[in-house]
């Protein structure tokens, strides 16, 4: 009889559990974004003939399935808590590196991406081929990435040697064309003290903060004087800025918005620097992946500083397509095209305060016939400006 | 459409258990193959008829076998005409591709042939369905109802990843079979075991195994190639016992006894022993419809080699079109070879601990076949890990797989001996059975939902036998 008792418990349970998640998630409305995971997720799939035929129909309710199961989030959520239990100096959950619970890092690569890198390489060669009529100079700018910069965090077993590996093969195998300037802003980076070094980058994100940018942008700026024949000025020095510390409202860095904000990050204060005097830009247009266009700085840059909580983006600037920036007061008179990542958003500004025309094209975004608009905008200078653990993405050219 | 995800748990499964438990006992099995056909079509739209003609033409083959049973020679040539429509149709889809590339590399010609898709589960049903036919001929009656014959061979928890049931095992339950909540009840717990054996240690070995093996040999130190293979070893165990599992369990939720798939492999003392406890089904079809048909043991010695070669040949080409599984087929019928000419009576002397040993370094090196694109990979692997290249004993990456993923480590080490078998026989009969079936009740749950978060964060969980 307990048995009989035992196995309708076991059923009752088991139906229970699975009919209630199912119909749970039909009657729940649709979600549209997951802030976790920085997505749009899938709705309910329209049905057509072809696409049953083709199988589409049925991997898109598969998705629509996982995306919308009530309680997903609460799911992700406790696994992610249970991962945390299990640190004791460091652990890895969902591939990112959980240090001293403070600490939020990229897990290192494992491996040599060197097909992938070979393939960025030479959408270098094509663009080179592409402006070589225009006698544009074109410099490589490699940004620190905190995997190297500050490998010192990561305990001994994560300080896999792979990273410097695909760095060194990719900036070696750039050196060989002279004709490209490479230029390293890890090597000034390597000079500070750990300590301090520690000070340039978001705990909990996984982008260098304004200390950290700041710096860059002086490398930047120097070393390009030193080796372009074009171009010479000095960047501008802290003393010539306004600081100012954002202390109220949370910060949601990257790392922790993948780990539903369940590392404590009111460590994490960023820093906005504005020259004494203001950016001196006469014109500016930034076009937007919904198709706005924006005129005025503040529109684009350190738009949301009002408006916690913050994040990078909001802070700095989001990713776009496309901006110019005219500086008419510039030492020089030269038109200046930037290819980048989300490392640039900090300081753009402050590089194209030194240039009279600064196009600055983020190339996942950019729509445009890329071989054709460099056919026929000449440039004087060509900048990539590159974090040194991205070396195989859609923001390099031709890669898409 | 796998097992171990949403949209299976929350809403096939439920669906198919409405459906089929409010429907009148006619129309049971109907239902029951609507639903299989529609899991088939999930992943197959087009391939369903293909499915649908292969079951047609068994059919056929069935009823003609019945029609001439008591004329020999039209009996066997039936027989052989289906054994041969039924391998084409296999070979066609599995083994064009490789059929041509051999004739190019023999006759140095360049003929091409587009790459075929593979129909999911087209090895497994196309091995339910010679049985069918094979068992017919050997007088058991053919199945006059051909929905109950499609049932038979398209039943969805066994349809694409078996175990692979002979049509004599499950011809009566066809047409009489009870529901019982006792049986529900075991098949829930059947079911719950191979979901986590499935998504909390197969699917996390997985990501070391795939991680480790696409580096290249000489790229990684001995340890980290101990560590990828012995992730790989896991993986292959519970990824595939945990969906016979999952399979099984679904079976007596509908009430049919299904047999079972793995008995403990990794504890075997001899590769024979090992061959009786892994993937008992397929081992069960090849010696009952290939083995013995061709004199298993019972004929000259050189003609038992000979049979045990043909076996383990088409053992390892049935599990993949290219020479590394047929190389994995014919390394087994080697070592079963060497233990049937003596070396067996050697090992059942030997220290139990060096019999182990024995066995699993050899499943090891045997899976490192298995899991390599070719032969050049497979060779330089193992002999990164027998310190055959030169590369360090040890480097970083290796400790980071040790220190991260140590308890699944010890996880799939405990779920690969009978541990809990062994715990669960100290414990009944030493406390109370209602405490016993509570406990029990809680256990099995609390692994249900720790299961469920695990898949639900898990977005990529393939099941690697989908392919065969």
């Amino acid at each position: 009889m307990f048995n009989k008792i035992i196995s309708v418990l076991f059923t009752a349970t088991f139906l229970l559990i699975t009919f209630v998640m199912g119909i749970g998630t039909l009657l729940a409305p649709d979600r549209k974004i997951s802030e976790a995971e920085n997505r749009t997720l899938q709705t309910f799939p329209i049905f057509s003939p072809t696409s049953l035929l083709t199988g589409q129909f049925f991997k898109q309710l598969n998705a629509y399935t996982s995306d919308q199961l009530i309680g997903r989030d609460e799911f992700v959520k406790t696994y992610e808590e249970q991962q945390l239990l299990t640190v004791n100096r460091a652990t890895v959950v969902n591939d990112i590196v959980v240090v001293d619970q403070q600490w939020l890092l990229q897990k290192p690569a494992d491996r040599l991406y060197k097909t992938p890198m070979d393939k960025a390489l030479e959408g270098i060669q094509k663009m080179k081929g592409i402006v070589a009529p225009h006698r544009t100079e074109i410099h490589y700018v490699s940004l620190p990435f905190p995997i190297l910069t500050l490998r010192h965090l990561y305990p001994s077993y994560l300080q896999f040697r792979e990273p410097m590996q695909n760095k060194d093969y990719f900036l070696t195998e750039l050196r060989k064309d002279k004709t490209i300037k490479v230029i390293d802003v890890a090597e000034p980076f390597a000079a500070i003290p750990e300590k301090q070094r520690e000070t340039m980058y978001f705990y909990t994100d996984h982008h260098w903060n304004m200390n950290g940018a700041f710096l860059g942008y002086q490398s930047i700026i120097r070393e390009v004087s030193n080796t372009s024949a074009i171009f010479r000025d000095a960047p501008l020095t802290e003393n010539e800025m306004n600081k100012q510390q954002l202390s109220k409202g949370p910060f949601i860095g990257s790392w922790n918005r993948q780990l539903n904000n369940l590392i404590d990050a009111s460590a994490d204060r960023p820093w906005v620097y504005k020259p004494k005097g203001g950016f001196t830009f006469d014109q500016i247009q930034v076009w937007t992946t919904e198709g706005k266009v924006y005129d005025r700085l503040e529109n684009i840059y350190g738009a949301g500083i009002k408006y916690p909580p913050y994040q990078y983006s909001s802070i700095y600037a989001y990713d776009h397509p496309k901006m110019e920036l005219v500086n008419k007061k510039a030492s020089n008179r030269l038109h200046v095209l930037i290819f980048k990542d989300s490392y640039t958003n900090t300081i753009f500004p402050f590089i194209a305060q030194h240039f009279y025309k600064t196009t600055i094209i983020d190339l996942r975004y950019y729509k445009e016939n890329l071989e054709q608009y460099l056919q026929d905008h000449p440039y004087n200078m060509i900048l990539m400006l590159y974090n040194d653990s991205n070396f195989t993405t859609p923001t390099y050219p031709f890669l898409k | 459409m796998v097992f171990s995800s949403p949209i299976f748990l929350f809403f096939f499964l439920p669906l198919s258990l409405l459906c089929y438990f409010f429907s009148p006992w006619k129309l049971k099995n109907i239902v029951l193959l609507l639903f299989s056909l529609l899991f088939y079509a999930w992943g197959e739209p087009l391939y369903v008829f293909l499915m649908l003609f292969s079951i047609l033409m068994n059919y056929f083959y069935g009823i003609y076998l019945d029609k001439y049973s008591e004329k020999t020679k039209k009996k066997k040539i039936i027989l052989w005409l289906a054994i041969i429509s039924n391998v084409l149709l296999l070979g066609y889809y599995k083994y064009a591709n490789f059929f041509v590339d051999l004739i190019n590399q023999i006759l140095h010609t360049t003929y091409t042939l587009e790459p075929i898709p593979l129909p999911l589960g087209i090895s497994f049903y196309t091995f339910h369905a010679m049985s069918y036919v094979i068992d017919v001929y050997r007088n058991r009656n053919s199945q006059k109802n051909l929905f109950d014959l499609a049932l038979y061979i398209t039943i969805f928890p066994q349809l694409v990843a078996g175990p692979i049931i002979r049509y004599h095992i499950i011809e009566d339950q066809l047409k009489k079979r009870k529901l019982q909540f006792t049986q529900f009840a075991e098949g829930v717990r059947v079911f719950i075991i191979g979901f986590a054996k499935k998504t909390l240690i197969a699917n996390p070995m997985g990501l070391i195994a795939d991680a480790i093996f696409s580096k290249q040999p000489d790229e990684m130190s001995t340890l980290l190639a101990w560590i990828g293979i012995f992730a790989y070893t896991m993986q292959i165990y519970f990824d595939f016992s945990g969906y016979s599992q999952m399979a099984i369990g679904l079976g007596k939720m509908f009430g049919f006894e299904f047999p079972i798939n793995f008995n403990f492999p990794y504890i075997s003392r001899s590769i024979a022993e090992f061959w009786r406890r892994w993937h008992m089904t397929l081992g069960q079809w090849f010696r009952d419809y290939i083995y013995i048909p061709l004199g298993g043991g019972r004929v000259s010695e050189w003609k038992v080699y000979r049979n045990l070669f043909v076996v383990w040949m088409l053992t390892g080409f049935w599990h993949g079109a290219s020479w590394t599984f047929i190389a994995w087929g014919l390394y087994y019928g080697t070592l079963i070879s060497i233990e049937r000419m003596g070396f067996a009576k050697v090992l059942v002397k030997s220290w139990p601990p060096i019999q182990h040993l024995y066995v699993i370094i050899l499943v090891m090196i045997g899976w490192v076949f298995f899991r390599a694109d070719n032969f050049p990979f497979a060779f330089s692997y193992i002999q990164t890990m027998f310190g055959l290249q030169d590369t360090p004993l040890f480097d970083p990456q290796a400790k980071y797989y040790i220190v991260q993923y140590k308890l699944y480590f010890v996880a799939a080490i405990i779920g690969s001996i009978p541990f809990f078998d062994w715990i669960k026989e100290k414990i009944v009969g030493h406390i109370p059975p209602v405490a016993a079936g509570i406990l029990s009740y809680a256990l099995y749950f609390a692994l249900f939902i720790e299961t469920m978060i695990y898949m639900v964060t898990s977005t990529y969980n393939p099941f690697i036998y989908f392919r065969f």
